[in-house]
């Protein structure tokens, strides 16, 4: 293995693994602080380290310290199979947390006649992995809740288990279904057929493609993370907490943050999947390589107004009414903050201008067209979380049997036409 | 005696000739207030409380002046009647200060009872215009008197003329200035006193020992028969468990049984309760040193194998059955049963009403058996005592003591419950066995099941 | 027997489909969170604690406070009321007899255990002496272990009202009246 393969795959494993764990305290946050926001409240908003609070995202590490250091309370009654009690929990953010490398955070690049994948586990099975792997994190939900000798966890494995039986199947047929039109298991190889048009002017984006598969999947795919308004194993208007009511300090973390992880994952797949993955629209990998300059000039004219409007909003709503007596160091964090976005809006400018007045050459382009497919990707990541955020704070959580009627009744048969569908239509096209 | 028929809110009665009316509505369980009318006392006629409509008479009538007679039509009901008796009711209260809130008998108290069924109105008297009388004067023999909640039933004053026959209560002055009082100078005193407290239909009459200590609405009543002498008097047992405390007994009160006590027991026996809680003895001790129970019966079993000679004594206030029990045990392991009954008799305590010499409750049911009534003679290798007063007045060995309170000396002490704390049977000195019910929940252990694990161990 | 047949909604279509509902739900919620984005300040909440709250009316139910006389001694006669109306049994009196001539009883000992009380204010409405009130304003008791939190007599009679009031309008039975 050459030098660069070494640095881009221990890369793409340091930056998935980033992804992953970083996003944790940045969902949790941005959940609790989006749920309020759509309440009319505010969120958390003071915990803060020396007078950074960052709009509070703080809360967060102050959360996980206090879930490190509370007391580790085992039940009395949990005698035989502890050690499987203990691990169960691990068992479930594990699955999730492999359920994500397999996600390509850019396009393959060619180094020295390499040809290298930017994606933690260089596999071309990806979706295979997914399904199998993501599925996994069932498992420590069906030990953690048997085990608990409790009836409100027995409950709630008994709906994950009935639920993972009845969301799996749609979930896999609407993938069979994507795969039928890409032709392929290869995640990366998915994006790449995104990067098209269709009718020369739309993106061919998965989404405009199979519009059906897209909602089959994304109903699904919010069944199994066990999100609202599908969470009826959690369900703590009526069984407490499902799996988790047994569970307390950093085992209780664990499956916790195992959801979150679970989220981002299946959000990192639907946009690779459906919206593009690491795509610009219209900019394949190639026109990107080509005409850099071009971009970098485009992003060098849009970065300072982004930089203006983000800071306007900053020193507007990082502050307090009048009526307030203390700011509590708001307006020093705002001046700090100012002055560190503008220290960075210029290297970026400086290091963009580069491109425009000098060109990158072929290795910098490379690297910078890298760089610039995992910020589309992580920013297309974030939105998808906020979807994910929005619909949990929108709709009610539904009735059990109502879940299971839904699963049943109208998304496996509307998957299972989809496949009809979209095969008939690929064997008529002769794709 | 022969029976007339009459007709109570157009039902039927078949009730003896020349009876009372207040006592046949009484008996058949109909509705109907009264002060002045007592069981036990009979009619006064001044409260007029009991009014009831008869037919063929223009007016209402009292029922406690009314003979039955062959084919009387009564009405008790109606807005006539109802009407009548509310504005008697507020005649009754006129100079009433309404303190019910500082009032002992609030919540027992028949002004009050009477005001929700036959009052509800608004007063027209003013607070200002009510005449004073004296509150809180002390009668003598734990009895408080407050002059301005009497309504003049006369019920104290009757049982003090014709029940003790002490004359100490009488009614003085007239109109509004009418009052209960003593003679200047003396006392309400004689060993029943205080049973004008339970007489006494409203707040006027209260017991000093038990005022302010709890209110009546909290207090759980528990039918039981009075430890204080061999008469076994009726009682209900007046206890709470108030939050984060113990089951606490708060008075005793006399439970009507006209084979026993009629309607009344005497002060002592009233008092007994206090002495009952004082003083617990509440953990095992071995040599004077608490241990467990465990600990303890496995003591007791070594002692009772190894001794050579065992005596029992046996206390004679335990209920029937507990005797039988230890009888039981004594003949398994075996013991001579005794019970020294010197120490119970007194004959000062003696009357004769209700008050007998034997102050211990069960003292028949001893006689009755083969138990004597002796000290142990000879020596004695190994004393089990269950809650004996003369225990200690034995020489022995080794000394078991069952004990309900403490000041017992001991080789091996063990705790027992109080006769509140277990139900069982008593049999009185007039040969009639009576059951007591468990009131109280105890932390010492029950004597029959101490007994039980005992044999259980040998 | 006349039978009024109710319209049922959501068996059209468009209902059963879900999706329409969906989406005008997400955009009520993206409205409010891009509104609230854009300007935090128009939240309606108090910046506590350096803000106080502003609403507190006299019908509020605060901390309970015990009220004077108007020489300054209890008014309370430990009638029990409160606590036999007290859902939580949270009231702990002990009724002593009163020696100064004023009343005949008074409390020894009147306690509320605040970690209990559920403040209904049943104890307000039965206490026939307006001797208990829920008057002082106060929403906030801190105390570091649960012993702070019995509010003995001491400490609720020297709270005061902060609605006025600071005497009883109430007169017990035999007390003297001015008007």
């Amino acid at each position: 293995m050459s030098t660069a393969a070494l640095i881009v795959t221990l890369g793409s494993i340091v930056l998935g693994a980033l992804l992953a764990l970083m996003m944790i305290p940045v969902l949790v946050w941005l959940e609790r602080r989006i749920a309020g926001l759509i309440q009319d409240r505010v969120g958390p908003n003071r915990t803060n380290i020396l007078g950074f609070r960052l709009g509070g995202v703080v809360q967060s590490f102050a959360d996980v310290i206090k879930l490190v250091f509370k007391e580790e309370y085992y039940p009395g009654h949990i005698k035989t199979g502890r050690w499987l009690y203990i691990i169960a929990p691990a068992i479930t953010f594990s699955a999730a947390l492999l359920a994500f490398m397999v996600i390509p955070f850019a396009d393959t690049v060619q180094f020295g006649g390499e040809s290298l994948r930017i994606q933690p586990l260089p596999v071309d099975y990806g979706v295979l992995w997914y399904l199998a792997i993501g599925a996994l994190g069932m498992i420590g939900i069906f030990f953690g809740g048997w085990l608990s000798h409790n009836k409100y966890s027995l409950l709630g494995t008994q709906r994950a288990g009935s639920m993972g039986l009845s969301y799996e199947l749609p979930l896999g047929l609407a993938v069979v279904s994507m795969m039928l039109t890409y032709n392929t298991i290869d995640f990366n190889e998915m994006v790449r057929w995104q990067s098209g048009t269709v009718l020369g002017v739309v993106p061919a984006w998965g989404i405009l493609v199979q519009p059906l598969a897209f909602i089959i999947f994304v109903v699904a795919i919010f069944a199994e993370t066990n999100r609202a308004p599908f969470n009826v194993v959690e369900g703590e208007s009526e069984i407490i907490s499902g799996h988790m009511t047994e569970f307390s300090a950093m085992k209780f973390a664990l499956y916790f943050m195992g959801e979150y992880i679970a989220m981002n994952s299946a959000s990192a797949v639907v946009i690779t999947m459906f919206l593009g993955g690491y795509q610009l629209p219209w900019l394949s990998t190639e026109m990107l390589n080509i005409h850099f300059g071009i971009v970098a000039l485009a992003l060098m004219a849009v970065l300072p107004l982004f930089l203006f409007v983000i800071i306007r909003w900053m020193r507007r709503n990082n502050s307090v009414r009048t009526t307030v007596s203390t700011d509590g160091g708001r307006d020093f964090e705002t001046k700090v903050l100012t002055y560190a976005l503008i220290g960075m809006g210029v290297v970026l400018e400086l290091i963009l201008g580069c491109f425009v007045f000098f060109g990158g050459g072929g290795t910098g382009t490379a690297i910078a067209v890298i760089l610039l497919q995992i910020a589309v990707f992580v920013f297309k990541l974030m939105c998808f979380n906020i979807f994910f955020i929005v619909v949990r704070w929108t709709l009610p959580r539904f009735r059990f049997d109502q879940v299971q009627t839904l699963g049943w009744h109208y998304l496996l048969p509307l998957s299972l036409l989809n496949i009809f569908v979209t095969a008939i239509v690929i064997v008529g096209v002769g794709l | 005696m022969s029976q007339v028929t009459i007709t109570v809110d157009a039902q039927d009665y078949r009730v003896e000739e020349g009876s009372l009316l207040i006592e046949v509505l009484i008996q058949n369980g109909i509705k109907i207030p009264y002060f002045c009318y007592h069981e036990a006392l009979g009619a006064d006629g001044n409260c007029r409380m009991c009014m009831v409509e008869i037919e063929g008479q223009k007016r209402p009538q009292i029922a406690c002046d009314t003979i039955v007679k062959e084919g009387m039509g009564v009405r008790t009901k109606g807005e006539n009647i109802n009407g009548v008796r509310q504005r008697i009711l507020e005649l009754e209260l006129i100079n009433h200060p309404v303190d019910c809130p500082v009032c002992d008998q609030a919540g027992e108290c028949k002004l009050q009872d009477f005001y929700m069924d036959y009052g509800l109105y608004d007063s027209h008297i003013d607070m200002r215009q009510k005449i004073h009388g004296k509150k809180h004067v002390d009668l003598g023999s734990n009895v408080m008197l407050d002059q301005e909640r009497c309504v003049l039933c006369a019920r104290c004053t009757r049982f003090t003329a014709d029940v003790t026959k002490t004359h100490e209560l009488g009614i003085i002055g007239r109109g509004d200035h009418a009052r209960v009082s003593t003679m200047p100078g003396r006392k309400l005193e004689n060993p029943y006193a205080m049973n004008v407290v339970d007489l006494c239909p409203v707040g006027a009459l209260t017991s000093k020992d038990f005022r302010f200590h709890q209110r009546v609405w909290f207090l759980k009543s528990t039918p039981s028969v009075c430890h204080g002498c061999a008469m076994g008097c009726n009682i209900f047992i007046d206890h709470n468990k108030a939050k984060y405390k113990e089951d606490t007994i708060y008075r005793f009160r006399p439970r009507r049984n006209d084979a026993v006590n009629g309607h009344f027991i005497c002060d002592a026996g009233r008092l007994s309760y206090k002495a009952l809680q004082e003083n617990r003895q509440k953990e095992f001790e071995l040599g004077g040193d608490s241990c467990t129970e465990q600990e303890a019966l496995e003591a007791v079993k070594t002692a009772i194998l190894e001794a050579q000679n065992i005596t029992i004594l046996i206390d004679a206030n335990l209920y029937n059955e507990e005797i039988e029990r230890i009888i039981v045990f004594a003949s398994g392991i075996g013991a001579t049963v005794l019970c020294p009954s010197d120490c119970y008799y007194d004959e000062s305590f003696g009357d004769t009403w209700l008050k007998k010499p034997w102050r211990a409750a069960n003292i028949e049911y001893i006689n009755r058996t083969e138990i004597e009534h002796r000290l142990p003679e000879g020596s004695v290798d190994l004393l089990i005592s269950f809650n004996h007063p003369s225990s200690k007045t034995v020489d022995s060995r080794l000394k078991i003591i069952f004990a309900t309170h403490q000041g017992h000396k001991a080789d091996i002490l063990l705790p027992i419950s109080l006769f509140s704390e277990s139900s069982g049977s008593l049999t009185n000195i007039h040969g009639m066995t009576q059951h007591c019910e468990k009131a109280v929940e105890g932390e010492a252990p029950d004597l029959i099941r101490l007994v039980d694990m005992i044999e259980g161990e040998l | 027997m006349k039978i009024k047949v109710v319209k049922r909604y959501g068996t059209a279509f468009k209902d059963r489909l879900y999706i329409p509902a969906i989406i005008e739900g997400l955009k009520i919620t993206a409205k409010h969170l891009f509104k609230n984005v854009n300007d935090i300040k128009s939240v309606d909440v108090l910046e506590y604690p350096e803000e106080q709250p502003r609403d507190i009316s006299e019908r509020y139910r605060g901390l309970h406070r015990l009220t004077h006389r108007e020489d300054g001694s209890v008014r309370c006669v430990a009638c029990f009321m409160c606590a036999t109306a007290c859902p939580s049994s949270c009231i702990f009196i002990e009724a002593v007899e009163r020696t100064d001539g004023i009343d005949e009883k008074m409390p020894e000992r009147f306690a509320i255990d605040l970690l209990e009380c559920v403040f209904c204010g049943y104890c307000v409405e039965a206490c026939p002496c307006d001797a208990i009130r829920m008057d002082t304003g106060i929403f906030s008791v801190i105390g570091s272990k649960r012993e702070d939190f019995v509010m003995e007599k001491e400490q609720l009679l020297a709270q005061t009202g902060s609605f006025g009031d600071t005497f009883s309008r109430c007169h017990n039975a035999g007390e003297k009246q001015d008007d």
